[in-house]
């Protein structure tokens, strides 16, 4: 079902602007032109975000943060394997997916663990690429308690995660 | 954004400088190589998902959904120009079909267009559109579904409700902590 839902909807954007007589083609042509200048815009961020991120990983900090906070969620009931993968997922989409993918082929697709990591990799976004790239427009540098609240509701769902997944 | 780029940048260096040197240059060199990559990759997707909702905006589609979110745009965001509103409403769909290609570009324009010129300071509406995302809003995962499809699992799809559960809680969650958390003093208009 899931597979037919995007297709669908662009297949029906197409009928929908024929249907109300639109210049696709010159819609086609400004939004590939407005995605161009775009990315240019967000490059420099991108290039920053990630910089940032890779020193910190490479430095073992990543691990050590990891390793701090591992008790306590513990503690709150969240599987002690999956310290690591919730600290990773706001710093790096493509590590945390990297990660999840071996937390699945370690403990097998339909353990607990997995099912866990399934939930929190799908309830929650690379929070630090987004505030970048979010305000990569602007010259907005203030973002007051958006990364707070944004981390607080990451790892609350990793902690609301492993509990729903024993009920489930 | 300042502050932890400063704080991350300086303690990675420091404490890598103390065990392996090297590590610096290459590690950074090796982020931006990553960075260039991701970007070409992301430019494919922008591209064609830019494109394609050129075309709804265009045909007054994005328009007919920006009527239909409006309740949930005003609760969430407030009053806004027209202009914002069509880009809220087109992240918002997208979120929800799982299109995060065109998410984004939308999420970026919207920020944009609800900024002022010399503005530092996010406003509320900004955290709110950054939180929605942080906490996501998609109803199906399909990556990951794809994963633990490609990894044997007996019913993938069973996953999808309790995500849904954790994710709308968290999102709950967030919205009611912007609301608490982030109120301004507003002089005048949106």
């Amino acid at each position: 079902m899931a597979l037919y839902i995007v297709p669908v909807f662009i297949i029906f954007i197409f009928i929908f602007a024929f249907a109300k007589n639109t210049d696709a083609y010159g819609g086609f042509v400004k939004g590939a032109k407005d995605a161009i200048k775009l990315i240019f815009e967000i490059l420099p961020y991108i290039v920053a975000i990630l910089v940032a991120v890779k020193l910190f990983e490479a430095s073992g900090l990543l691990k050590a943060i990891c390793d701090l906070f591992a008790p306590l969620f513990t503690l709150l009931g969240v599987p002690n394997e999956l310290a690591h993968f919730i600290f990773l997922k706001p710093f790096s989409g493509a590590g945390s997916i990297a990660l999840f993918n071996d937390i699945v082929a370690t403990y097998g697709a339909d353990s607990y663990i997995s099912r866990v990591a399934s939930i929190i990799a799908g309830s929650s976004d690379t929070v630090f690429y987004i505030a970048t790239i979010y305000f990569s427009k602007t010259n907005i540098k203030k973002l007051g308690l958006a990364i707070p609240i944004a981390l607080f509701c990451t790892f609350f769902s990793a902690i609301l995660a492993s509990w729903v997944c024993k009920i489930f | 954004m300042t502050a932890i780029f400063f704080v991350m940048m300086i303690a990675s260096c420091v404490w890598l400088l103390f065990q392996n040197p090297d590590a610096i240059l290459a590690t950074s060199l090796n982020a931006v190589h990553e960075s260039l990559s991701l970007a070409v990759t992301l430019a494919g997707i922008y591209i064609f998902w830019m494109a394609i909702v050129e075309i709804a905006t265009r045909s007054g589609l994005i328009d007919k959904i920006a009527k239909l979110l409006k309740k949930p745009i005003k609760f969430l965001f407030g009053e806004q120009s027209e202009e914002t509103n069509s880009h809220l409403a087109t992240n918002i769909a997208a979120n929800m079909i799982g299109a995060s290609g065109a998410a984004t570009p939308a999420a970026i324009n919207a920020i944009a267009s609800m900024a002022k010129p010399e503005q530092i300071k996010a406003s509320q509406p900004m955290i709110m559109l950054f939180i929605l995302a942080a906490t996501s809003l998609q109803i199906i995962p399909t990556t990951i579904i794809g994963i633990l499809q490609a990894n044997g699992s007996a019913n993938p799809a069973a996953i999808i409700l309790p995500t849904l559960i954790v994710s709308l809680v968290s999102t709950v969650v967030g919205v009611i902590m912007v609301k608490l958390f982030c109120r301004q003093r507003k002089k005048g208009g949106a």
